[in-house]
């Protein structure tokens, strides 16, 4: 029985890590730019696409990839909220008509970066082996990427929590996101906070990339799970809260965990009954701002 | 006769109370002025009266009716239209067809044909001054013009009792003492009027009784001339003109 | 009221409903084989693109759950093909869309915006995820072959619903509650408090809008042939309607057909000779329609067209002008 809970556990915080990477840029970019970039999966398969490149091509070791990937896609993403999102903002006549525009933009990002994976890459599984050599803790056998994997989750989530919550440019964030009248007030460049949060986003997804190509078979159209899986996260830790993605990735990667335990094929189904009570009961989630019906 | 009754409302908000036992009543026929310091409960009373919020605690009669648990199209068409301390009006549309509305769903009853509903909607705006407006988009208008369309889309709908939540509020002098006439012309034809205000000149120019909020609840009402030596009014409404 | 406002102001359309309608009929017969085909795929998208807009173009509600209510359809087709007349396989899927969309709705009263939206993209993927789970642990089946039907018959029923989504479409418009579905989409509240009974109007709405996707779904199954949950409730049937109508534009009644015509005579020409480009397409279209063309192509001919009249206007102008000065000039 113990090792049952120790299996599910240490399973469970595996996928959780991994769920918490992937929801907590798009975390970022939502919280606070308010942008529900949908294709954020697709950043994350495209840093995939790169890394496994990278790696097969040119021999460079995904973890050191990650420093030429991640920063390539901060820059793009930067680049894109500097002038889509930030005319959008400009020309919008509330926050919902915002957030409604830009879901429907980043949509059409979603299209343009399918077509540029699946025209240098193509449609086939592409995929890897590195790392994996099995490793036994507490009895349970794990391949040790998967651990390296989550060891770098939860170091990085960590890493960016501190960020977060110590540094100048992190309380920065966290002005623009909460009081933005405030914030312009006392100086903070909003517009470059944006962008700034914006493409930290993408450079996370480009970690989740790298990291996600050393454990999973990489193929151009899976990008939208990795989105579907991060916004459900991102729903039930809270929309807007950054911490909360985290917490929330790795309940909801217990739970999933737990669900496979018991019956792996409602896996999916209980994914999105989770989502869709979260919406229905507490639509703010587990640490978002309260809602009030007004 | 009581047009409107409240009784011992209250409601929180988490764990805040913004309305506490409040109870009040507005007469047939009355300009009644409901003051107090901001955050004191006034909208969030407009609110719970109609509809908008879902009362708590407490209940709300309109001509002796009990509309505690009503929707607030429900309480719409049985005679009771208010107005928003920031205009909700529809911004798509043009004036015309803003009041227009209301007047197709607050009069379910009755059909309008194109020429008698043209008819009524340019007779209450007219009421309001603003039928030159009638063309112009919602956003070309200033914000008097605004004001008034919101009081002729709620006239619109057949009330008999009008909430006014701070309508004169960024007025000029001019347009004030303009719409403290409309207001009053309103009453005298019938209209029974609660108005939220922070303007003092409106207050002790056209209400006949004033009601002082505080905390949530009522805390003194009168006439003008008696809220006005109120040493209870006064001790709360430090540094407001009378 | 409603059919006096009509005739007022609505005569091009009055002619042009019912002519596009026959226009599609006769189509069949007169282009070659191919397009034929094609046009399935466009009425079928035009309905849901048409139906989708009815509730979710006035109000602003983007709902993402057509796949989930398009595939109902398909499956209760699936199920009793055999067993029922494929007429009465449609006014029963039409009814089981419109029963779900009945409880989402109520379900959703107090969500709105971005919530509204994922929620409805959630509850369509949690239909899909269930019928997955449902056939494969409960039936044994993945997958579900449907006796086909003809094309000639396929065709008949879709332009049948296709001519009561228009029609339908263009009455609700025109009407005091499509008015005031207008309304709800500029302020809610503001709708409430005139006298809207805002919770029946979208319920009632999105549910007959539901009615249709069903319908359709259960003429495209006998198309399909073989149906699983990942065909049925595809994803792309939520998302393609809604490129396909903010594309042609909400504001008018004939913008999501010409997205959807647009969208699928692309997509049926490039996919063959170049696949991938199309995404690239409609992905740059969404991006620069939101960003510089809101009201879609609609818009966009609506501003030539006053800027052709302005031009005729001036010209005609400075024809009488000469033509003064001639009579002057003789005099």
């Amino acid at each position: 029985m113990m090792e049952s809970v120790i299996d599910v556990v240490l399973s469970g915080l595996i996928l959780g890590g991994l769920y918490a990477l992937i929801a907590v840029g798009l975390s970022l970019q939502y919280g606070v730019g308010r942008v529900l970039n949908v294709s954020h999966g697709e950043f994350i398969m495209l840093a995939a696409l790169a890394t496994f490149s990278l790696y097969t091509v040119a021999g460079i070791h995904p973890l050191l990839a990650v420093a030429v990937v991640a920063p390539l896609l901060f820059v793009i993403g930067f680049a894109l909220d500097r002038t889509i999102f930030n005319d959008l903002r400009r020309t919008s006549i509330d926050q919902d008509h915002f957030e409604g525009r830009s879901l429907l933009v980043s949509f059409g990002l979603l299209f343009v970066i399918q077509n540029v994976m699946l025209s240098f890459w193509g449609a086939g599984l592409r995929g890897y082996s590195i790392l994996n050599t099995p490793v036994t803790i507490l009895g349970h056998r794990y391949g040790l990427n998967r651990v390296i994997a989550l060891v770098v989750a939860v170091t990085a989530s960590v890493a960016f929590y501190l960020f977060i919550r110590h540094t100048r440019l992190g309380k920065a964030i966290r002005a623009a996101a909460e009081r933005p009248d405030m914030a312009e007030a006392l100086g903070v460049n909003r517009r470059r906070v944006l962008a700034i949060c914006f493409g930290l986003g993408a450079g996370l997804a480009g970690l989740a990339g790298a990291l996600y190509s050393m454990m999973f078979d990489i193929q151009a159209s899976r990008g939208i799970e990795l989105t579907v899986i991060a916004i459900v996260v991102v729903v039930v830790g809270g929309l807007g809260s950054i911490t909360g993605s985290l917490i929330g990735g790795f309940l909801l990667g217990l739970v999933i965990a737990l669900v496979n335990f018991i019956e792996p094929s409602l896996s999916l189904v209980a994914f999105y009954l989770i989502f869709v009570l979260v919406l229905l009961i507490r639509p703010s989630g587990i640490l978002g701002r309260q809602i009030h019906a007004d | 006769m009581t047009m409107l009754e409240v009784s011992r409302v209250s409601h929180r908000f988490g764990g805040l109370k913004a309305v506490d036992n409040a109870s009040f009543g507005v007469e047939q026929g009355e300009i009644v002025g409901l003051i107090g310091p901001n955050g004191a409960g006034k909208t969030t009373i407009f609110n719970l009266i109609s509809g908008a919020l879902e009362v708590q605690e407490g209940s709300i009669t309109l001509r002796g009716e009990d509309i505690t648990r009503l929707r607030p199209d429900q309480i719409s068409r049985r005679g009771l239209a208010r107005t928003f301390q920031s205009p909700k009006l529809f911004t798509g549309m043009s004036a015309f067809e803003n009041v227009r509305l209301a007047l197709i769903y607050g009069n379910p009853e009755r059909r309008f044909s194109h020429e008698e509903a043209e008819r009524e909607v340019n007779r209450l705006m007219a009421t309001m001054g603003i039928l030159s407006d009638r063309n112009k988009r919602v956003r070309d208008l200033p914000l008097a013009g605004r004001r008034y369309l919101e009081i002729a889309r709620a006239l619109a709908t057949n009330a008999e009792m009008l909430m006014l939540d701070e309508s004169m509020a960024g007025l000029t002098s001019r347009e004030l003492k303009q719409i403290m006439g409309r207001i009053t012309d309103l009453r005298n034809r019938g209209m029974t009027i609660l108005m939220i205000e922070h303007v003092m000149e409106a207050i002790m120019g056209v209400c006949d009784r004033i009601i002082v909020f505080h905390f949530g609840t009522k805390i003194s009402e009168g006439t003008p001339a008696e809220i006005a030596v109120d040493p209870v009014v006064r001790a709360v409404y430090l540094g407001a003109d009378s | 009221m409603l059919i006096s406002t009509i005739l007022r102001e609505e005569k091009p359309a009055l002619v042009a409903i019912p002519v596009s309608i026959v226009a599609l009929a006769f189509a069949p017969s007169v282009v070659p084989e191919s397009i034929g085909i094609s046009l399935i795929t466009v009425l079928m998208f035009a309905i849901l693109a048409l139906s989708w807009t009815m509730f979710s173009g006035p109000t602003g509600f983007v709902s993402l759950a057509t796949a989930g209510l398009f595939g109902v359809g398909v499956y209760v087709s699936a199920i009793l093909r055999d067993f029922l007349p494929i007429e009465v396989l449609i006014l029963i899927g039409g009814a089981v869309a419109s029963l779900l969309a009945l409880a989402i709705g109520m379900l959703t009263l107090r969500l709105k915006g971005v919530y509204f939206i994922l929620f409805t993209f959630g509850v369509a993927s949690l239909i899909r995820s269930s019928v997955a789970w449902w056939e494969t642990n409960v039936n044994g089946t993945v997958g579900r072959h449907v006796s086909g039907a003809s094309n000639e018959v396929i065709y008949l029923l879709l332009l049948i619903i296709f001519a009561v989504a228009l029609v339908g479409g263009f009455l609700l418009r025109h009407s005091s509650p499509g008015l005031a579905l207008q309304a709800i989409g500029e302020n809610q509240e503001a709708a409430e408090h005139i006298g809207v009974n805002i919770t029946k109007l979208k319920v009632l709405t999105f549910a007959a809008s539901s009615a249709l996707m069903g319908m359709t779904g259960a003429v495209m199954a006998t198309r399909f042939r073989y149906v699983d949950p990942s065909i049925a409730f595809n994803p792309l049937f939520s998302f393609l309607p809604v490129v396909m109508a903010i594309l042609g534009g909400l504001s008018r009644l004939y913008g999501p057909l010409i997205g959807v015509t647009i969208l699928v005579v692309l997509q049926e020409f490039l996919i063959r000779e170049y696949p991938y480009v199309y995404l690239l397409i409609f992905g740059l279209t969404l991006v620069a329609v939101v960003l510089w063309l809101p009201g879609g192509l609609v818009e966009l001919t609506q501003r030539l067209y006053i800027r052709l009249k302005i031009q005729w206007i001036k010209m005609r102008m400075r024809i009488t002008r000469f033509r003064r000065i001639r009579q002057a000039d003789r005099r």
